[in-house]
C-alpha cells in the first residue's frame, strides 16, 4: 500500500494519541489504559489476521496472548520512543513464536514495516484480504469481471476489451457474481462488530 | 473469554510501574557480575607485580580506553534490546570505530616495524591463552546478565540481546585482565584482545535464542 501524506499523518497523529494514552495507563490511570488496550486490540486483530487468517481460531488466542504481555511487560515500554514501534515489536515477536511453535517456519524474519501496524492501513488490507478471499469463491470470469470493475475501476467496455468477454457477459458476469457474494458472506458482517470467533 | 473481558480485566488489575525499572535492574545485574567478575580474577589472576609503573605507561591506557569502550557501546546497546524492538539501528554500526581505530593504527605499526619484530609484536607471549582468559573472566557478567534478562527484560531480539550481554561481559573482563596482562603491543591487543572480547559476544548471539526466550 503507497504510503502517502494522508495515511502518514494519520499514523502520526494516532501514534500520538496511544503514546499519551500508554504513558497514563502506566502511572495507573486505569481508564486510558483501557481505551489503549481497545484500540490497540484492533490493530493486533489486523495485524495477526492478516498473517493467519481472519477466520482462524488462533488468531484471537494469539490477539489475547499479545495483550497480556504487552500488560505483563509494560515497564518495558520506554516513553522517549514511539509505542507504535513497540507494540509492533511485541506483537511481531508473539506471531513468531506463534508460528514456530506450530513448526512453520518463516524462511526470513517477519518483513514488515512499522506501517503495516497502522490501523488505516490495516482496516484497507484488512478489506483487500477478505475480497480477495471472497473472490476466490467465484468462478474465474466472475471473478475477474468483479476486480477489473470494481476494484480496478475499469469501465464495462475497458473491461470486456481487456478480458475478451462480450459486454453484456461482463455485466451478466458481474452481477451474478456480486450476487453470489452477498448469498455466501452476507452473515460475516456480525462476525467483525465485535472480533469475536462464532 | 473474549477479548472485551481480558481488556476489563487487566485495566482492572492495572498498577503503576516506572519504566526506569528495567535499567535499574540491568545495572544491578551488571554491578553484581563485575563483583563476582573481580573475584575470580583475584582467586586465579591477580594484578600484575608492576601495576603502579604500568599505570603511567601508556599501552596500559590504550588498552583501557579500547575495551572501556566496547563495554560503554555494548551496554547502550544492551539498554537498547533488552526490551521489544525491531530493529538494533545505529547502536552496532558503532563498534566500527574503536575496531577500524585499533587495527589501522596496528597496520601502521607492523609496518613500520623491523620484519623480525612483527612476530613478537603481533603474538607477544600469551597470544593462545590471551582471548580464553578473557572469556573465562566475562562468565560471571554474561551469566548475571542473563537471568536479569529472563527475569526483567522483554527482548524481542534474542540474538542482539545476547550478543550485546556476551560484548558487554567480554569487554570488562578484557578491561580487568588488563590489571593482569603485561603485554604492551597495540598489535596484540587488536587480534587477541578483540578475539577474546567477541567470543562470549558470539556465544550470546548463538544461544541467545535458547537462554533469553520469554512468553
Amino acid at each position: 500500500m503507497p504510503a502517502n501524506r494522508s495515511n502518514r499523518d494519520g499514523y502520526a497523529r494516532q501514534e500520538t494519541e496511544l503514546r499519551d494514552l500508554m504513558v497514563r495507563g502506566l502511572a495507573g490511570d486505569q481508564h486510558a489504559y483501557h481505551a489503549l488496550l481497545t484500540r490497540t486490540s484492533q490493530m493486533l486483530r489486523a495485524y495477526h489476521g492478516r498473517r493467519l487468517g481472519h477466520a482462524d481460531a488462533d488468531t484471537e488466542d494469539l490477539v489475547q496472548d499479545t495483550l497480556i504481555a504487552i500488560h505483563a511487560h509494560r515497564s518495558s515500554y520506554d516513553p522517549d520512543q514511539p509505542f507504535t514501534a513497540w507494540a509492533h515489536a511485541v506483537a511481531r515477536y508473539k506471531l513468531i513464536d506463534h508460528l514456530r511453535r506450530r513448526g512453520i517456519r518463516t524462511a526470513s524474519p517477519i518483513d514488515d514495516l512499522p506501517e503495516l501496524f497502522d490501523v488505516d492501513t490495516l482496516t484497507q488490507e484488512e478489506a483487500a484480504w477478505d475480497v480477495a478471499k471472497a473472490l476466490s469463491a467465484l468462478s474465474e470470469p466472475q471473478s475477474t469481471a468483479i476486480k477489473l470493475t470494481r476494484l480496478q475501476g475499469l469501465s464495462i467496455e475497458e473491461t470486456a476489451s481487456c478480458t475478451g468477454q462480450s459486454v453484456s457477459a461482463v455485466k451478466v458476469n458481474v452481477f451474478r457474481g456480486l450476487k453470489k457474494l452477498v448469498d455466501l458472506f452476507g452473515h460475516r458482517v456480525a462476525v467483525k462488530a465485535n472480533g469475536q470467533m462464532k | 473469554m473474549n477479548s472485551d473481558e481480558l481488556i476489563l480485566l487487566l485495566s482492572r488489575e492495572l498498577v503503576p510501574t516506572s519504566p526506569k525499572q528495567l535499567n535499574r535492574h540491568l545495572t544491578l545485574g551488571l554491578l553484581s557480575g563485575v563483583a563476582a567478575c573481580l573475584a575470580v580474577f583475584g582467586i586465579g589472576y591477580g594484578v600484575r607485580p608492576d601495576l603502579a609503573e604500568a599505570l603511567s605507561s601508556g599501552p596500559f591506557w590504550m588498552k583501557w580506553i579500547y575495551t572501556g569502550s566496547f563495554a560503554a557501546l555494548a551496554y547502550s546497546l544492551l539498554i537498547y534490546v533488552s526490551r521489544p524492538t525491531i530493529d538494533p539501528g545505529w547502536r552496532p554500526w558503532m563498534m566500527v570505530i574503536p575496531g577500524a581505530g585499533l587495527f589501522s593504527w596496528s597496520a601502521f605499526i607492523l609496518a613500520e616495524a623491523q620484519p623480525s619484530m612483527r612476530g613478537e609484536l603481533w603474538l607477544g607471549h600469551s597470544a593462545l591463552v590471551c582471548p580464553w582468559n578473557i572469556a573465562l573472566l566475562s562468565f560471571p557478567v554474561f551469566s548475571l546478565l542473563c537471568i536479569t534478562l529472563r527475569r526483567f527484560g522483554a527482548p524481542t531480539q534474542l540474538r542482539w540481546a545476547g550478543f550485546s550481554a556476551g560484548l558487554l561481559a567480554g569487554a570488562l573482563g578484557a578491561l580487568i585482565y588488563g590489571l593482569y596482562c603485561d603485554e604492551s603491543s597495540v598489535p596484540f591487543v587488536a587480534t587477541w584482545y578483540t578475539t577474546g572480547m567477541f567470543l562470549p559476544a558470539a556465544f550470546g548471539s548463538l544461544f541467545g535464542p535458547r537462554l533469553l526466550r520469554w512468553s
